[in-house]
């Protein structure tokens, strides 16, 4: 008698298991965010394709193995990287405006947002292509850079910057002191090609 | 030869054969740097180095500490007092007490061999590339400042405010530490750090492995001062003229 009963109980906790799950998947139906549009135009759909798949699922474990292979190895290969990412995937503006990683439009702020999950990269790093500092708008160099190599023939002429007294040898001594000197690098040089 | 004539000729000497070094034609400068493929790990047959006339930086290094401001996008904390600062290069004024000579030098990280930021780190982020560059890997960084404390040049700043528009080379943020990377970025494509591009009559970057480069030639010839050499760090930053 009781085995009936508890045979029964069972089935009516699966069936109402069974019927909540299914409930609850289909409130889950919702589609993901609609992300920014690529720059880039792979060679076919099935590239494409096999690369979105791969990112939707392994972009952090991609970003973190280039991360160290990039600054401690020095491989600076495209293939993600992160700058990489960003110049493809966020447009320098849109609607005449900045983008940045704030702004829940951004590629990464959207499925981020959308899951609830923190954004650290761009704490550091720059989440537009070349972060608004368009190269065209570079300014000059500064005054002192600009001076700086505009003199650099300066050691051309050690009289022009060296106390008079140290500056003023003879023409004769002069060109002794330089010709002995490019004898010593010849030397210095032809030794060193010795050594190896 | 009396000693003072001696010394004259070593000063004037330097200064010729640095001209002889650098200069091929005016304003063409010899690339020291070659490009490594991108793809390809940096080894520790190449030590990058950098030598330094501070005779010939006519403004005491002032392009260069603009230029490494451009390049990496510090010097902009507002927030931040004096002393917090941001400083990956600086020029620095030594006074003789005695004759009263000044000589001004631009000081930054000196990329030494055996490097106390790196022996210091709890986390391996002060760290020493392969082919010799000191830095900073700021993913790991916890910033907890030995390294600011281990480092006799003062090279190592902490970022004490949040920072927005950072450049894409240069990451940089908020509790982590930096220093002069001796743009491994540049260097990564072949291109001088861009202090040595902006003051190329007197700074000289190559590889110091290598006995042909201009910097070893130059080095061997003349040798080439370190900041504290009694402390036996084997810097990679050597001047001439302190």
């Amino acid at each position: 008698m009781l085995s009936r009963y508890s045979k029964i109980l069972k089935s009516v906790i699966l069936s109402s298991l069974i019927i909540m799950m299914g409930v609850g998947l289909s409130a889950c139906d919702s589609k993901p965010p609609e992300l920014m549009k690529a720059v880039k135009q792979f060679e076919s759909d099935e590239i494409r394709d096999a690369h979105v798949k791969n990112m939707r699922v392994n972009h952090m474990d991609e970003l973190l193995h280039k991360r160290d292979q990039t600054v401690i190895k020095g491989i600076r290969t495209k293939k993600h990287s992160l700058k990489a990412c960003i110049n493809c995937h966020v447009p320098e503006q849109v609607n005449g405006k900045e983008l940045k990683h704030t702004d829940p439009e951004h590629f990464c702020s959207t499925c981020h947002g959308y899951v609830a999950q923190q954004l650290d990269c761009f704490q550091c790093h720059a989440d537009r292509p070349n972060n608004g500092n368009k190269v065209s708008n570079v300014a000059a160099p500064t005054d002192s850079l600009h001076k700086a190599v505009t003199e650099s023939s300066l050691h051309m002429a050690p009289e022009k910057y060296l106390p008079s007294e140290v500056a003023g040898i003879s023409q004769e001594l002069k060109s002794k002191l330089t010709s002995q000197i490019n004898t010593d690098i010849q030397k210095a040089s032809n030794q060193s090609v010795g050594e190896q | 030869m009396s000693h003072i004539n001696s010394y004259r000729r070593k000063f004037l000497g330097g200064l010729a054969g640095t001209a002889a070094v650098a200069t091929v034609a005016p304003g063409i400068f010899l690339r020291e740097v070659q490009a490594k493929p991108a793809e390809q790990e940096v080894t520790d047959k190449v030590r990058w180095g950098m030598l330094i006339d501070t005779t010939k930086l006519t403004d005491g290094g002032d392009a260069c500490v603009e230029a490494c401001k451009k390049e990496h996008g510090w010097g902009n904390d507002p927030e931040s007092n004096v002393a917090q600062q941001a400083q990956w290069i600086r020029k620095v004024k030594v006074t003789e007490k005695l004759t009263g000579h000044t000589t001004t030098l631009p000081v930054m990280c000196q990329h030494c061999e055996t490097a106390p930021c790196v022996d210091v780190c709890p986390t391996g982020a002060s760290m020493k590339r392969a082919d010799g560059i000191v830095q900073v890997n700021k993913h790991i960084c916890i910033g907890c400042r030995y390294c600011m404390m281990a480092c006799p040049y003062k090279a190592r700043s902490f970022v004490h405010e949040t920072l927005t528009n950072q450049l894409p080379d240069t990451p940089r943020g908020k509790g982590t530490v930096e220093s002069c990377n001796m743009c491994v970025n540049r260097v990564d494509e072949g291109k001088n750090p861009a202090c040595v591009d902006a003051a190329p009559q007197a700074l000289l970057f190559g590889d110091l492995n290598d006995p042909q480069s201009k910097i070893s030639v130059a080095l061997k010839t003349y040798g080439g001062t370190q900041i504290r050499a009694d402390l036996g760090l084997n810097t990679g930053v050597r001047y001439w003229g302190i």
